[in-house]
This record gives C-alpha cells, structure tokens and sequence, in this order.
C-alpha cells in the first residue's frame, strides 16, 4: 500500500512539471504630351568597380627565411603590417597606395622570399547578376559604386539608392504569362533587346494594328520594363520573362487624346494584360479616363502613372485618382526627390527616375529622367510579383508596393509624405519571403 | 479533417461500448506516457516533404475489457518542430520559417482486439489516433513605415492501423509486434496582418501522405501486480516512440 502512494506520487511529480511545457506606386494640357528627358549614351570606360583591396596582399614567404630577411622586406616594399593567416598565408598590409597593387604584385614575385602573392580579391554576396553588358550602368537596378559617364560629366550614384533588383530576381525573374500593357508611344519592334519580348499591340493614332514607336518614349519604358534580360546584350529588364503589350495612343510628338488613352486602356483589359503602365499623364480631369481605370482596377488590373515631370503641387491624371491607380513620383541618383517630381498627397510611392539607362529606337539605348521611367520601373516590380502571386488585387499589389518601400527621406519627412509617398520602391523587399527567426 | 477524426473517435469508442456490453471481466489502468514522434509529411498538390518532430507527455488510461479487447486514450500536451523551414507563398508578403516550434495539445487514441490465440500466441489488431493541435505562434512584421504580425500553427493526425500478435515471455514481461499501415494528414495554417488590417491575409498548407508501410514493437513489464511500465515503437517512414507507466486497478 505505501508503495501504492509512492508511485502516484511520482505521477502527480511527472504531471506537474511537464504544465510549465505548454507556452506561445510632360506635363499636358488638354492633350497629353510627355517631357522626359532624354540622352543618348556613348559608351566609354566609365564603370570602376572595386574587385580587390589596394591596401593588401596575400603573400606566402619561402621556407627558412630569418626576422632580417623580413624587416628589408618591410622595408624596401613600404609594408606596415603583417597578419597571420592560416596554412603559412599572410596577409600584408601597406598606408602607402602610391605604387598600384596589380604594379606591386609584379615586384613582390620577384623579391627572393616570396614563395607565391595574391591580390586580396573582394567577394560579394550571392544575388542573381545578369550577363547583359550595361547591366553595370543600370545603377537603379543595382547601385554599387560604379560612375556614370552622362555627356561630359560623371555621375556617382549613391551606393543603395537602386530598387535592390539582384536580389528580388533570386526570388523571381517573371512570368511569360504575366502581359504588361505599355501604353505609351508604341515601340521598337526591331530592336535586339525587344523583339522578342513583344506581343502584337495597337496603334489607336492612325487606327491600325502597327504600334511602331516613332518618338522613342514607349521603346524606352518598354525596355525597363521587360528588356530581354541574361542575354548578354544591351541592358537588363527588370521582370525578366514578361511580355509587353504595345499600345500606341502617343503620337510622334508624345501627345495623345484621352480618348485614344481610355480605348487603349479598355484594349489592354481585353487583351488579357494583367499590369497597365501608363508613363502618361493630363493636367486636366476626366470622367473617361476615370472610368477606363475604374474597370481595369475592377477587373483586377493594376494601374501604374506618372505623377508629372513639372515639380509642381499638381498630380497629373489619370495618376491622381488614387482610388483606382498608384501614382509613382521619381527619386534621383541620390535617393531623395528628383526636382521635377510632381508631389502631393496622390503620390503612392516613387522609384529612380534620373539617369535610368534603358533601351530606344533604332536599336540604341538611352538615360532617360522623369516620372515616366520611374513608373516603368514599378510597373517592372508589379510584374515580378505577379508573377508569383496572381491571386492579389490591385489594392493589394498596391498595398504591398507602398509598405515594402524605403523611406529614404525619413530624416526630413518621416512616414508617409507628399514627395515621395511611402518612399523608394524596394523590390527585394516586396518580392522576397520575410524570413522569420 | 475533423469530421475524418471524429468518424475514427465514435468507430472506436462504439466499439468499445459495445464491448463493454457484452463482457463483465473489466480492468483498466491509469498512467503518464511519453512520447516521441518524427513523422514526413507531403505537401499536398507537391513532391515538398518535411519532418516534423515532436515530444509529448499525456495522461491517460486503457481499459481491457476480457483480456480481449483494449481501448486506451491518452491526452496531454506536445512540443513540436518542423525540421525543415516552412514557406507561406501564398500571402501578400510571403513567409519563410527556417525553424517553427512550437507547442500545443496531444491526443492518442488506440483501440486493439486480440480475437485468436495460435498456442500461447494472441492475434489480433489495432486501429489508432494521434493528433496534435498546437497554439499560434507570433512574430512581429517590421516594415519601414507600418508594421504587422504574423502567426501560424498546425494540426497533424496520424492514422495507424495493424495486425499484432503478442505474448509473455514471463510472468512479467509481455511483448507484441505487427506490421503497420499509416496515414498522415494535416494542415499548417498562416495568418498575415500588416498595418491594422489594411493587409490581411491567411494560407492554409494541407499535406497528405500516402499509406506507409511499418512495424510496430512493444513489450509491457509488470513492476509489481499493480505497476507496470511498457515501451512502445512504430518504425519505417515515421517514427513513433512511447514509454509509460501505468496503475493498475
């Protein structure tokens, strides 16, 4: 019998315990016409890229050698220090950066007690970098100290102020499936780095099945959107195996109706396009244009617009109506508010618009400035999340675009503000899983 | 789900009331077992497989009804780790776990049936439950300007069903093996929230597998005529280890 209670006691002791377990986002008149500017680019040596330390290198010294032997080294060299490294490596380090490293190389092989040299090469982490030549210049897609060559001067972009697109594109690269309309001033068919990212579109100008680009702005926003990417030619589009639909409702001039924009609007819906980019914008209300971007956000299609290159107080439309359409204002090479951004409370979100490096007609590229690029940018952004997640409403997208944004202009005008919305788009951020620890 | 495990529950406890009234000789014991169960499950519609482990403590009893058939339920409380991350892709952001533990509720339920006996062997078999359902677990969401939550937790139900045979290799010691065909089915659940609701959103990972082939082994020794501890395992493509110890009235 009292062993009896001693086992349950034991239980009671077991069960007891074991209950702290459980716990817990040009300007117009009536008309719309667009004022981007516009550079055509000559290519130059204007990239430096930093690939390895000029401070230090890797030496390995010859077996026998004695502290005198090593302080004429030091000496004759111009090292200050030596750091042990493992299996008989070190690594020197050197204030004097006078004589280039590459050039020091050559004569550190031929002191006597160096057995073997190495340059202290820097490596980067892992992200999916495109093989396209002037992916390097494209320093809104990834800004990492390179200079940029933009007529006569050199432009340094801030290191960071890019959309952080080699990291998005682990996660995603596009959908073939996912149609971007452009509707714009049409596009160059012929041009290497489109034609084969292009599907038929229309002409609403002259009425006809041929949007052919003959003012260069829509071959422009079509290039940042979806440019052939990783084919070792020209730049990088940001949603790699989208498609664009060309509209042309922009003549040769960049002015178009807002009936012609309103029908291409409605041929987009009808064509199955899933993202609407509209580098496009009116001074002037209308119920029309209002409307048309009503049914596409009501029939699941995201609508993107400039906000206006005048750096005004007064968003254009159809960017304006916010109910409908995020409104996209332009940051520069710097990561704050480029000067002709059109700012107010319609302004969702705002991307790089200065210097953006993207494709044109007759087969060239160019930088282009203004709210329009900077609107093909979100609009490249939109198509890799659609990508993958084809199930989200426009508020949605929209939603996702805005919270996932850098507020770059945080020490001024933190949270949400009239410059540049909820702030600079940032696509690893909108496009990669929240990794939870 | 729910309504597969509450078929199983009343199939069970039917026949166990139905036992109960065609037999007077009832025993029954009471005891704490403990647990621990590593189990791959298949994402449904996926050639995804992760393993989930998890340790449990119940309580709990078997009631032996003419030394023929036995039902035995046992409840209690699980920790539980999915050993590879879990990914939600279908929320407006998505969510990576590289390492969901969590905690929660525990159930066992078997009933087994030893109709024959082949000289001092007893055949027969066993039908069996488990089931864990364990809590949400949060994390905060930090974005530059707004912030959210994320919480997650799952539920798993394993569904064993074997043929055994058992016999005493002593007064004391009892052993009984079989083979095994198991079940799995289950569910992960997400919910998503970022800036007061203005983003809101939840994604349901169902998984199933298809029946696994097994064997089980156990052996019970009496301590005294009124104690007794057992050991318990089911092995192949899950894992299911039990160890009690057990009152007899």
């Amino acid at each position: 019998m009292r062993n009896k209670f001693f086992y349950i006691a034991i239980l009671i002791i077991i069960l007891a315990v074991s209950v702290n377990w459980i716990k817990e986002f040009d300007r117009i008149h009536d008309n719309v016409f667009l004022r981007d500017n516009f550079q055509i680019i000559k290519f130059t040596k204007n990239i430096e890229n930093k690939r390895y330390r000029e401070d230090r290198v890797i030496v390995k010294y010859k077996v026998g050698i004695t502290s005198l032997d090593k302080k004429s080294f030091f000496e004759k060299t111009g090292f200050k220090r030596e750091i042990k490294l493992i299996n008989g490596f070190y690594l020197l380090e050197r204030d004097d950066l006078s004589i280039p490293m590459k050039e020091m190389i050559s004569k550190l092989k031929e002191i006597p007690i160096i057995e073997y040299v190495e340059l202290d090469y820097l490596a980067y982490a892992q992200s999916v970098v495109p093989n396209d030549p002037y992916f390097t210049y494209q320093f809104y897609l990834r800004s990492n100290g390179q200079i940029l060559q933009i007529g006569d001067n050199k432009i340094a972009p801030k290191i960071g102020a890019d959309i952080k697109a080699p990291d998005a594109w682990e996660y995603s690269k596009g959908s073939k499936d996912i149609i971007i309309a452009v509707i714009d001033t049409g596009v160059d068919f012929s041009h290497p780095d489109l034609r084969n990212k292009l599907l038929e579109g229309y002409n609403f100008v002259k009425g006809n099945p041929y949007a052919i680009d003959d003012n260069g702005h829509g071959t422009a926003m079509s290039g940042i959107i979806a440019a052939s990417s990783n084919n070792s030619l020209g730049i990088a589009g940001i949603c790699w195996n989208c498609k664009i639909l060309p509209i042309k409702v922009l003549d040769k001039n960049g002015i178009g109706t807002h009936s012609n924009i309103a029908l291409g609007i409605q041929y987009a819906i009808n064509k199955g396009a899933k993202i609407i980019s509209l580098s496009l914008g009116s001074s002037s209300p209308s119920y029309l244009l209002e409307s048309a971007v009503e049914e596409a956000y009501n029939k699941g299609i995201p609508v993107f617009a400039a906000t206006g290159n005048d750096g005004s107080t007064s968003v254009l439309y159809p960017a304006a109506y916010t109910s409908y359409v995020l409104g996209v204002g332009a940051t520069n090479y710097t990561d704050k508010k480029a000067d002709f951004s059109n700012y107010g409370p319609e302004v969702g979100v705002a991307a790089p618009g200065v210097y953006i490096l993207t494709t044109y007609i007759e087969g060239r590229y160019v930088y282009v400035s203004g709210t329009s690029p900077a609107t093909a940018v979100i609009a490249g952004i939109a198509g890799l999340i659609l990508s993958k997640k084809e199930f989200l409403t426009p508020d949605e997208l929209y939603k996702i675009l805005k919270f996932s944004a850098d507020d770059v202009n945080k020490a001024a005008y933190p949270g949400v503000d009239v410059f540049i919305g909820y702030g600079r788009i940032n696509a690893k951020t909108a496009v990669a899983p929240i990794i939870l620890n | 789900m729910k309504k597969v495990i509450k078929t199983v529950v009343i199939i069970i406890m039917s026949i166990s009331f139905a036992s109960v009234g065609f037999t007077s000789d009832l025993n029954f014991t009471l005891g704490v077992k403990g647990y621990y169960n590593n189990t791959k499950i298949k994402y449904n519609n996926s050639d995804i497989e992760k393993t989930l482990s998890f340790t449990s403590l119940a309580l709990g009893g078997t009631i032996n009804l003419n030394d023929t058939f036995y039902l035995s339920f046992y409840g209690g409380i699980n920790s539980s780790k999915f050993n590879e991350d879990i990914q939600f892709d279908n929320l407006p952001f998505s969510i990576n776990i590289p390492d969901f533990s969590s905690s929660g509720l525990f159930f066992d339920g078997k009933f087994s049936f030893f109709p024959f006996e082949i000289k001092d062997i007893e055949i027969g078999g066993s039908l069996r439950v488990f089931a864990i359902y364990t809590s949400d677990v949060s994390w905060d969401l930090t974005f530059p300007i707004v912030s959210g939550n994320f919480k997650a937790h799952f539920g798993l139900y394993n569904f064993v069903a074997s043929i055994e045979g058992k016999g005493d290799i002593s007064d004391n010691l009892q052993v009984q093996g079989g083979l095994t065909l198991l079940k799995t089915l289950g569910n992960i659940h997400g919910e998503e929230n970022v800036a007061d609701g203005q983003l809101s959103s939840v994604e349901d990972i169902d998984f199933s597998n298809s029946f696994y082939p097994g064997f089980t082994i156990m052996a019970k020794y009496s301590i005294e005529d009124y104690l007794e501890i057992s050991f318990s395992a089911n092995m192949l493509n899950t894992m299911i280890f039990s160890l009690s110890l057990n009152y007899i009235f």
